[in-house]
């Protein structure tokens, strides 16, 4: 059967044709529009018929500690994010080593550190290797435990975008006399960048996401802020509701960020 | 150019890629090298370039012995121009940036002399403009020959061309042998590597068929197609021509 002008014109409205990539402009916000409508009705019927009491005044009465909770993550975060990024990058080299003890701590990291639950990783490096080196600072102890843990994953997407160049391009480097440190600096590390820019942004909002479990230690960042409100208040579900819009408002720009340098970043190879 | 190769063998696994090849030329410009796939061309470039290292055997550029370790190899690779097959250029890099990598961070120059040397290079080729363009955005002729010109730039003692057109539309064959017969033009040393007959007798001084590890035959152009005296020569010749 033909479809007809109508048909087709509907199924313009809501599919990609073979050609297209992108929805054009007007396409997409209308079925934004549609999704958004969708989307906040049913969150809607949900909250009416569960029946529940919004009680927001008692809540905004600690916003300091919410406004405190939230600057502390991103501090955590950001400060774990740098040092991740090193670990990160440092042990992916290492596992390329041309030092064979250098390659094998560098693998028995990961593995240990990827196998291994955060909040059991928490407990050990607070309660037994901080302890013994006198670490005191509960702040620098969470710091440090987070980019522990977030560097092996770094490790593993840094050392997959070193291995996905070419031989070619290493064999060209080779061939026009750059030693290897040269190599990395101006032929791996720019495409290798490229290539794990969007796993290198999904370990980082995971980071920020993770550094929630710091409230185990008693750290007084956003998870631990919710938590101490929602007992004062006893409202449970506005404190986790604010909780959750913290995180975003953090998560969010970065997504936002990432997706704008990969533009800038692109060629075809 | 004056090239002494002596006893040259480099195996892969069982397979002997050279076997105790040995090949000597004195006051010519240019070698060319044909003979069939898997002969062992590449890898007498990939040593001479000083990207390989052989089981055994010796090599010997304008009088200067070339010693396989790391740091001689290093300062090696800096006199010599290489141009493979395909894949030469960085795609994160212009071809202009392509060019001046090698001057500024290999060869001291500061970027406004490294981009003057580069523009320099692109012009004679009549590349210029495509300075500003990355390898994805140029035809595969394009990209070889500024490959051609990088290799150039760095003012090399000789270069290396490792079968340049093999991975080339027969359309852009024709555009990166003019370049390669410009090299010839201004009396610049090359090995050319080729699959290209009659322009390996149009650009050679002297020409070597490299077959089963060894060199066939070596001669002048003119003698090596007309009268060649190995019957591994005239077989090859008889499939090819």
């Amino acid at each position: 059967m033909v479809p007809s002008g109508v048909q087709r014109s509907t199924k313009r409205l809501f599919f990609l044709s073979r050609t297209e990539a992108e929805p054009s402009g007007p396409v997409r916000a209308f079925n934004l529009a549609l999704v958004t409508c969708l989307v906040v009705g049913t969150a809607a019927l949900i909250l009416r018929s569960s029946g529940l009491r919004w009680d927001w005044e008692a809540v905004f009465g600690y916003w300091r500690l919410f406004v405190d909770g939230w600057r502390t993550t991103i501090g955590i975060s950001a400060a774990a994010l740098g040092i991740s990024t090193l670990i990160g990058a440092g042990v992916a080299l290492a596992r390329r080593s041309v030092f064979v003890p250098l390659r094998i701590l560098a693998q028995g990291y990961v593995e240990v550190v990827r196998g291994t639950p955060l909040l059991a990783q928490i407990y050990i490096l607070f309660y037994i290797v901080a302890d013994a080196v006198h670490l005191e600072n509960r702040t620098l102890a969470g710091i440090l435990t987070l980019s522990i843990f977030s560097g092996a994953y770094l490790a593993e997407v840094f050392r997959a975008g070193i291995e996905g160049i070419a031989h070619s391009q290493l064999e060209s480097a080779l061939a026009i006399g750059l030693t290897r440190a040269q190599t990395y600096r101006y032929v791996i590390l720019p495409q290798a960048l490229r290539n794990v820019l969007p796993a290198m942004t999904g370990q980082f909002v995971s980071l920020i996401k993770d550094s929630s479990l710091l409230s185990i230690i008693g750290l007084n960042e956003l998870t631990q802020s919710a938590r101490n409100v929602a007992s004062y208040t006893f409202s449970n579900l506005e404190s986790y509701l604010l909780l959750a819009l913290g995180y975003m408002a953090i998560t969010l720009p970065i997504s936002i960020l990432t997706r704008r340098l990969e533009r800038r970043f692109r060629y075809e190879t | 150019m004056k090239l002494e190769v002596t006893h040259l063998s480099r195996a892969f696994g069982s397979h002997k890629a050279l076997d105790g090849l040995s090949l000597a030329i004195e006051n010519a410009h240019s070698l060319v090298l044909v003979g069939p796939s898997g002969g062992g061309k590449s890898t007498l470039l990939r040593i001479l370039a000083g990207l390989e290292t052989p089981d055994s055997g010796t090599v010997a550029i304008n009088d200067v012995p070339l010693l396989f370790d790391e740091p001689q190899l290093l300062q090696h690779r800096r006199r010599i121009g290489v141009v493979f097959q395909a894949f030469n250029l960085f795609p994160h890099l212009s071809a202009l940036e392509n060019i001046t990598l090698p001057l500024t961070a290999v060869h001291g120059h500061t970027r406004s002399e490294a981009q003057d040397i580069a523009m320099e290079q692109l012009r004679r080729f009549q590349l210029e403009a495509k300075a500003a363009q990355k390898p994805a955005a140029l035809s595969g002729g394009q990209r070889q020959r500024i490959a051609i010109a990088r290799a150039l730039a760095v003012q090399p003692q000789m270069l290396l061309l490792d079968e340049p057109t093999s991975a080339l539309d027969p359309s852009m064959t024709a555009e990166v042998l003019e370049t390669i017969a410009l090299l010839r033009d201004q009396g610049r040393d090359f090995v050319l590597a080729t699959h290209e007959m009659s322009f390996a007798r149009r650009v050679a001084d002297r020409i070597a068929l490299v077959s089963n590890g060894r060199v066939a035959e070596l001669s002048e152009p003119g003698p090596f197609f007309d009268t060649p005296i190995s019957p591994v020569t005239r077989e090859f010749l008889a499939k090819v021509v």
